[in-house]
């Protein structure tokens, strides 16, 4: 008895220990330290001052992912009719040309052209789209209005990801709840108002939703129990973001936000949001038509940190829960940049074609990301930075009796920041079945996609 | 050809040859040498970005190809304006090892385009040089093997226009060239490589894709799903060219002094499908070429030159493949009742099954005027003589034209007179029937 409370004790203190200095760690370790000097002259930036007193300005960006990838495709996926079971291809995931400038003082007017996933499949002729053109007034810190075709969007940190600086290989899905149902690659037709009043940073978004007969992804047609986007009742949007900073503040210049700011920044946010649109979505109940509202809730904590010891290393870490309501039993399945265009006719399948997965519904869902970034290798020459990270997503839809379990683990290579950095990236998602009425699970299946991406601005 | 010099057409020319004479005498301050629109990045200027644009404007009077339409009335010929290319691109060196490209444009926007003709990402791709020796990099891109005039640099061309001949897949598993690859290039002393291997684009895609397979008649099918690996190797025996970027010159004006030998060769595994005994059969796409250039500058002071070239290309499609391309085609339609094989238009047999051989040559003359300068001119001829298996007679078709330099290529005239055969379908095979003309003035400004 004495002998087992004794080694209890050596056990508890152990714990204790352990705790003790994951505690140290996280609170007191993690702290900026002035970065060192780079050996190479880093270049200049394409920010073209128009006068002498550098009010006015005109900024420059673009950047390119160049995706190589290996994907096992859903069961019953089609290339023309061809079964498809697995696909090797190249394409290019997103393509960005922009501009921003300052034309007189306090007025900032953002425009920007691009294109999504042109890849093989693509029709030739593949033309860029006007993805942003909007105006922004700054009355003051704490408060700038704009207007326009935006990405300003509230609900979670990552519904306006900034593309190109994420840390996993690509967006979350599950913090874009209507991409191209009621916006255009997240962009809206809007107003918002943002700002930062001391430590908190808000936005506030309304928007007109892009008509949802115009989404590859609509039915005209209301289902018994399933709710789905409807063009009956054409209500605006309102979306909301809330966070408050407790160590640097992020720019909230553009409404993209950053995955990881690579140690410049020491970042520990605490952020709430939703999103609201009435009648968004519709329904049969006993044949009857019942429209539904869309209520969507986030919240989210976000840590950047270098830490204290070697401000060289940095850890970045990411949580947030996501409560949806869409209606009864909506759910939706998104491939990105999928590498089928087409889906054997049978009931069997649940999942839809390609690399698709139910990715949201109607339900709960977390989504988090972890990741570690090395300090720079190479004595003489810079070789770069390497960062390992894992992301998943877990989810409980209303739809889908068992749980959602979709992860992701990669390495990225910093070979001169976000500005040149290559990415291998495997990720594994859950297939489904239907079976007897109920929708079961059927295996999981592999996609890796080898990224590089170029970023000027 | 009476027709051709008709009033309109005569006006025209007038207007734009005077045009340009403004242009020559106002624009001499401009140096040619160095690029304006160059952006240095850092100090030591081993950074940098590049813009460059250029446009080429067509006035066109084109003999069409017989039973060609326009709104169900037959049209015999053509007299058009149109926009044969407009490209905006960049580029830029981003760090001591990485280059990147990003282009856009648009082909053939003539009278028949939709209204909001919308701009396209042409390239967007990056490259890592490992060594001098060694350079790769991935995107959507025009690196493309085969031959010299597979990757052509469209705005400093000696022809006209492009040569169909040495685009193969141009819109089959193409967007205008450009492909979504991977690549390596290099030179090794004077030996210039590139291997390109290539996720081709649908040929379901394609404006004239058929789904039914025709008996013993090859046709691109979607069902294949390998990949395109194509390469060209070239020896350069004088000056060596620049392999920054895929295009190749048509002439370098008398600035460099250039013998180079190439071959290069294509390669898609079932890329095509025609029916045997009303059975699917697959074929391989098995392209090779070799080819010889030559610029070469006569007399220094005056910078005279001479350039030649002469390519070989042997394709198989598998059988009886043919392609009838018309470029930036003048109508779209056709009455069946009085076509010809050609389909409508100014569409011609450029590419199939068989053995061609195709040949350039011009002679730039000195500047003109003593005190001004007039710029310079450049007649060319070019013929490509075809032994197809379809067709029953050899195909030839010319082209006969002068260019007109007001500042090098990036203000130019060309005039060009392009003669093509009409094939119709006898008991013997198709046989040329009749030959029709083209005549385009083109003009060229180019920005970079």
């Amino acid at each position: 008895m004495v002998c087992r409370v004794t080694i209890y004790n050596t056990d508890r203190m152990r714990y204790w220990r352990t705790i003790v200095i994951l505690l140290y760690l996280l609170v007191n370790g993690p702290c900026l330290y002035q970065l060192k000097a780079q050996s190479k002259t880093a270049n200049k930036r394409l920010l073209f001052y128009l006068d002498e007193d550098k009010k006015q300005w005109l900024k420059v960006t673009s950047y390119a992912q160049i995706w190589a990838r290996q994907s096992q495709n859903n069961p019953g996926s089609t290339v023309n009719d061809k079964p498809a079971l697995n696909t090797t291809d190249l394409s290019i995931r997103r393509f960005r040309l922009g501009v921003s400038t300052q034309p007189w003082e306090k007025t900032i007017f953002f425009f920007q052209i691009g294109v999504n996933n042109l890849n093989y499949l693509s029709p030739k002729g593949t033309s860029v789209d006007v993805l942003d053109a909007y105006v922004e007034h700054k009355f003051s810190d704490y408060i700038a209005i704009g207007g326009g075709k935006s990405a300003w969007n509230g609900l979670s940190r990552y519904t306006s990801p900034s593309s190109s600086k994420v840390m996993a290989n690509d967006i979350n899905f599950i913090a874009l709840p209507t991409l191209n149902d009621s916006d255009d690659l997240i962009r809206k037709l809007g107003m918002y108002a943002k700002g930062k009043i001391g430590k908190v940073d808000y936005r506030l978004v309304f928007t007109k939703p892009l008509a949802i007969e115009n989404s590859k992804t609509f039915n005209p047609d209301p289902t018994e129990g399933i709710a789905r986007f409807t063009n009956k009742k054409p209500n605006l949007q309102y979306s909301t973001y809330v966070k408050y900073e407790f160590l640097d503040p992020e720019s909230n210049a553009t409404p993209f936000l950053s995955g990881s700011y690579l140690g410049k920044k020491r970042v520990f946010n605490l952020g709430i949001g939703y999103t609201l649109q009435p009648k968004a979505l519709w329904s049969l109940r006993n044949g009857e038509e019942q429209f539904h509202d869309l209520k969507l809730f986030a919240s989210d904590i976000h840590l950047d940190l270098p830490l204290k010891f070697n401000p060289d290393m940095v850890i970045t870490a990411y949580l947030g829960y996501f409560n949806y309501d869409f209606g009864p039993g909506y759910i939706r399945q998104i491939g990105a940049n999928n590498p089928v265009n087409g889906l054997e006719s049978s009931a069997d399948f649940y999942s839809a074609k390609g690399n698709s997965f139910p990715v949201l519904g109607t339900g709960e869902s977390l989504w988090g990301e972890i990741g570690y970034l090395f300090p720079p290798m190479g004595n003489q020459d810079d070789k770069g930075r390497l960062q390992p990270y894992v992301s998943a997503q877990y989810s409980d839809f209303e739809v889908i009796p068992s749980r959602i379990f979709q992860y992701d683990f990669g390495i990225n290579w910093y070979l001169n920041g976000h500005y040149s950095k290559l990415t291998i990236n495997a990720q594994n998602r859950p297939i489904y079945r239907n079976s007897t009425n109920v929708i079961t699970k059927d295996g999981r299946k592999w996609m890796f996609v080898m990224q590089y991406q170029f970023r000027i601005d | 050809m009476t027709k051709l010099f008709s009033k309109p057409i005569l006006t025209f020319i007038c207007i734009l040859l005077s045009i340009g004479q403004g242009i020559a005498q106002t624009n001499d301050t401009t140096a040619l040498d160095t690029k304006k629109l160059k952006y240095f990045l850092n100090e030591e200027k081993t950074h940098w970005l590049a813009v460059h644009m250029y446009t080429q404007l067509w006035m066109r009077m084109n003999d069409n190809n017989p039973g060609s339409t326009i709104a169900e009335e037959l049209e015999d010929s053509t007299y058009d304006v149109s926009v044969r290319r407009f490209r905006l691109g960049f580029q830029a060196q981003i760090s001591d090892r990485l280059w990147v490209y990003s282009q856009f444009g648009i082909n053939n926007l003539n009278y028949q385009s939709p209204r909001g003709t919308s701009l396209d990402l042409l390239d967007a791709y990056a490259e890592f040089s490992v060594s001098r020796s060694l350079v790769i990099g991935a995107g959507k891109t025009a690196w493309t093997g085969l031959s010299r005039y597979s990757a052509p640099n469209t705005s400093k061309l000696l022809t006209n226009d492009l040569l169909l001949l040495a685009l193969p897949t141009d819109d089959k598993a193409d967007d205008l060239i450009r492909k979504l690859s991977v690549f390596a290039k290099g030179k090794l002393g004077r030996l210039d490589y590139r291997f390109v291997a290539s996720k081709p684009f649908l040929p379901s895609n394609s404006s004239d894709f058929e789904e039914e397979t025709t008996e013993n008649i090859a046709e691109f099918n979607d069902k294949m799903k390998s990949g395109i690996y194509s390469t060209y190797l070239k020896w350069e025996f004088w000056d060596s060219e620049s392999n920054q970027i895929p295009f190749s010159n048509g002439t370098y004006l008398g600035k460099k002094r250039i013998f180079s030998v190439g071959v290069g060769a294509e390669y898609q595994n079932d890329a095509l499908s025609s029916r045997k005994n009303s059975t699917e059969v697959f074929h391989d796409m098995v392209l090779w070429s070799a080819d010889a250039f030559l610029d070469l500058p006569i007399d220094t002071t005056n910078e005279t030159a001479l350039t030649a070239y002469l390519g070989y290309f042997n394709y198989d499609f598998g059988p009886n493949y043919i392609r009838n391309t018309a470029t930036n085609n003048t109508t779209l339609s056709l009455d069946n009742s009085l076509a010809s094989f050609n389909g409508p238009g100014n569409a011609f047999p450029s590419i199939g099954t068989g053995s061609s051989v195709y040949l350039q040559a011009g002679y730039l003359f000195p500047k003109m005027g003593r005190i001004k300068d007039y710029g310079r001119l450049q007649p060319y001829a070019a013929v490509q003589y075809s032994n197809f298996e379809r067709l029953e007679d050899p195909m030839i078709y010319y082209d006969l034209g002068i260019n007109w330099f007001l500042k090098a290529h990036l203000s130019k005239f060309s005039l060009s007179l392009q003669n093509r055969p009409i094939y119709n379908a006898t008991a013997q095979g198709l046989e040329v029937d009749s030959r029709k003309w083209s005549a385009v003035l083109q003009y060229i400004i180019r920005i970079e």
